[in-house]
């Protein structure tokens, strides 16, 4: 049974080995993969070289701890599948090329320290950043869902990912405090049921069958050791919350409105789970704060930001100016449109106790929310990106140009466009470059040149078009 | 005007404003004088339509503006009703049955610089089996996007065609003086409809 097992790994082993050896020789946009590949072989060379030692000590006199240990290393290699799997997913053609020298421009203005691989997932829906661990080293891995590559904003969701790098540098400057605060908060809730339970022990009942009785009924009741389970669950939403809201106002510093509109639409069809639902299946560590709170964070810094509300007046001056009002008012209407999505009604939990927890939660996300504000504009004074300043990814947004298509989405017909509110940014961010480049001294050069945006969409679309065509080629070549 | 050679052809591809086709899916596509193109996966087909009759110069009666572009745009919605855009996936099947016109382009995207003058040219192979490609060859100097191909199977049996076949082949002249074409059918994708 060893030997058959011994062999299974030894095969795994070697599976994973000529798939590297493969990976070793496919076509990345960037250098990371190369050493991601590296630092795997790495690991999987000391693996084999464990599995060995381990097979030539434990085999002949403890057979039944060599299995025990020969299932762990099992483990160890799954994980290290899955890691092989990002690189696979990592190839040229699997992401297009604008969105990864987007990406790696990115990275390097909001996390410069932090390497970050970009990979895409066939299966997966969501954006998710992993960062560096026992699991994937000194990388951080960037997915991308292969369905919303053509995402009109996808810059903007790519930022608030990156944040996440970013996010743990405020919550681990306020841990402590944050701990001291949720106490508080809970303090009047914990004396007045210490209390409760002490009125109900002078009134403990004489006799055996009465105290069985009395026994399971205190059951029900909060002990000391529930409060310092409540406050750790009340801990763990407040970080939750603050770092999804630190991400949303981190994107918003950078992209402004662009922010918003992106995270309104790829939050439309997000899984907004409740935190009962997330309490009762024990993924607490998974809650997101509702659409709503987070559209409301990020008016808020839009509103009061300076440097935001300057460049919001920007933008809506350049639409003026080269007489696309009608797309300053399609991006008005958008904006109002955020503002009625942050009204709706807030979710309440069911449970009395969960409620109390978000509440408290809350509270102290914003009593912290200014200590956001200041992280991020200090993480953005290396940020030279602005609301303009991604021209690559915005002609991009031409394919989207004249509709109000949610992000996830393309439009492959452009007859009959009109304005929309992703259009109106990324037509202002346009005259804003080829002002910046000398380009524009003139506004009434705008509609000429709005034929040049729409030529260079195009181009842009084709160019992603063909990193599927070159994909698919040499699928059918193998 | 002189004809490229394959050795000048990769030189001017590799000027940063010289000659762009991409994405060249096989290095062998460039051949001694020439590059071959391959079919895109978007096709214009033609529909059965009541109409009987399409101005291919229609005379506009004033020359108010407004009144021409109107007349533009019936007249696009006229092309519509017998015209039909299409897209398959690579390797798909097409079928081309006698007589029958398609529009099609090719998968690359090409760009000219300012002194090259191109022409596309069938493929002899293709050609001998009655399938012609391309009737209007001319790529001006400066002039870039997919080339709209008019395949037409002249033969007597239907022939099948597959986006991403080799299907033309481009030659490169370089021209004695420069040129920038500015014509209503600059960066085009796919093939595209007509235009006035």
């Amino acid at each position: 049974m060893h030997i058959r097992a011994l062999s299974i790994l030894q095969q795994q082993l070697n599976t994973l080995f000529s798939q590297l050896d493969v990976l070793h020789s496919q076509d990345y946009a960037e250098d990371s993969p190369k050493e991601f590949i590296e630092n795997i072989e790495k690991e999987l060379r000391e693996l084999s070289s464990e599995i060995n030692s381990a097979t030539s000590s434990l085999l002949s006199d403890h057979p039944d701890r060599l299995l025990v240990e020969l299932r762990t290393f099992q483990k160890e290699i799954c994980l290290i599948s899955g890691r092989v799997e990002f690189i696979r997913n990592a190839k040229f053609d699997f992401l297009p090329w604008s969105a990864v020298s987007m990406i790696s421009r990115l990275a390097s203005e909001i996390a410069p320290k932090q390497p970050v691989m970009v990979s895409g997932s066939l299966t997966s829906a969501t954006y998710k950043i992993y960062p560096p661990s026992n699991s994937f080293g000194t990388i951080a891995v960037l997915q991308i869902p292969h369905l919303y590559k053509r995402t009109s904003l996808l810059h903007v969701l790519v930022a608030h990912e990156l944040f996440h790098l970013r996010a743990e540098e405020v919550i681990d400057n306020l841990s402590g405090e944050i701990l001291v605060k949720l106490k508080k908060l809970w303090a009047p809730s914990f004396i007045a049921e210490r209390n409760q339970l002490e009125e109900r022990e002078k009134n403990r009942p004489e006799s055996d069958s009465d105290q069985l009785d009395w026994v399971q009924d205190a059951l029900e009741i909060k002990t000391e050791k529930n409060e310092s389970e409540l406050l750790e669950h009340t801990r763990t939403i407040w970080k939750r919350i603050f770092t999804e809201i630190y991400c949303d106002i981190g994107c918003t510093y950078v992209f402004g409105p662009a922010a918003l509109f992106a995270l309104q639409d790829v939050l439309l069809l997000h899984n907004d789970a409740t935190i009962d639902a997330i309490y009762a299946v024990n993924s607490i560590h998974k809650y997101h704060p509702p659409v709503s709170q987070r559209l409301k964070y990020m008016l808020d810094f839009l509103n009061t930001n300076e440097k935001l509300s300057d460049a919001e007046n920007q933008l809506i001056k350049f639409l003026q100016e080269g007489t696309f009002n009608n797309y300053a008012d399609a991006y008005n209407t958008r904006i109002n449109s955020v503002r009625s999505d942050i009204q709706s009604a807030p979710r309440i939990p069911s449970d009395p106790k969960l409620a109390e927890i978000l509440r408290i939660a809350n509270i102290v996300v914003e009593a912290n929310v200014k200590k956001i504000w200041e992280h991020v504009a200090q993480v953005g004074k290396n940020i030279s990106s602005s609301w303009v300043g991604h021209v690559d990814e915005v002609v991009f947004h031409l394919g989207n140009f004249g509709n109000s298509i949610p992000s996830g989405t393309i439009i492959e017909d452009l007859v009959g466009i009109k304005p929309a509110a992703h259009g109106a940014i990324g037509l202002a961010a346009w005259i804003k470059y080829l002002a910046d480049i000398g380009e524009c001294k003139d506004p009434s050069q705008l509609p000429d040149l709005m034929t040049r945006q729409q030529a260079d969409g195009n181009i842009l679309l084709k160019s992603w078009d063909d990193a599927e065509t070159v994909r698919r080629f040499r699928e059918l070549s193998e | 005007m002189t004809v490229l050679a394959k050795s000048a052809i990769l030189v001017e591809m590799n000027k940063p404003k010289g000659i762009t086709v991409t994405p060249l899916l096989d290095a062998a596509q460039i051949g001694p004088s020439s590059i071959d193109v391959r079919l895109g996966k978007e096709f214009i087909i033609f529909k059965k339509s009541r109409r009987q009759v399409i101005d291919c110069e229609p005379q506009y009666p004033s020359n108010n503006r407004n009144t021409i572009d109107g007349e533009r745009s019936s007249w696009k919605q006229d092309v519509h009703e017998f015209q039909e855009r299409v897209r398959l996936d690579l390797n798909s099947e097409f079928v081309l049955h006698p007589n029958e016109l398609i529009l099609a382009s090719t998968l690359e995207y090409i760009a000219t610089p300012e002194d090259i003058f191109a022409s596309v040219e069938g493929k002899s192979t293709i050609g001998r089996l009655g399938l012609l490609v391309a009737t209007a060859t001319a790529i001006a100097p400066g002039y870039s996007g997919c080339i709209t191909l008019e395949v037409i199977n002249e033969g007597e049996i239907p022939i099948v065609v597959r986006p991403g076949q080799l299907i033309a082949q481009i030659v490169f002249f370089r021209t004695s003086g420069v040129g920038h074409y500015e014509g209503r059918y600059m960066h085009p994708i796919g093939p595209e409809f007509p235009s006035l």
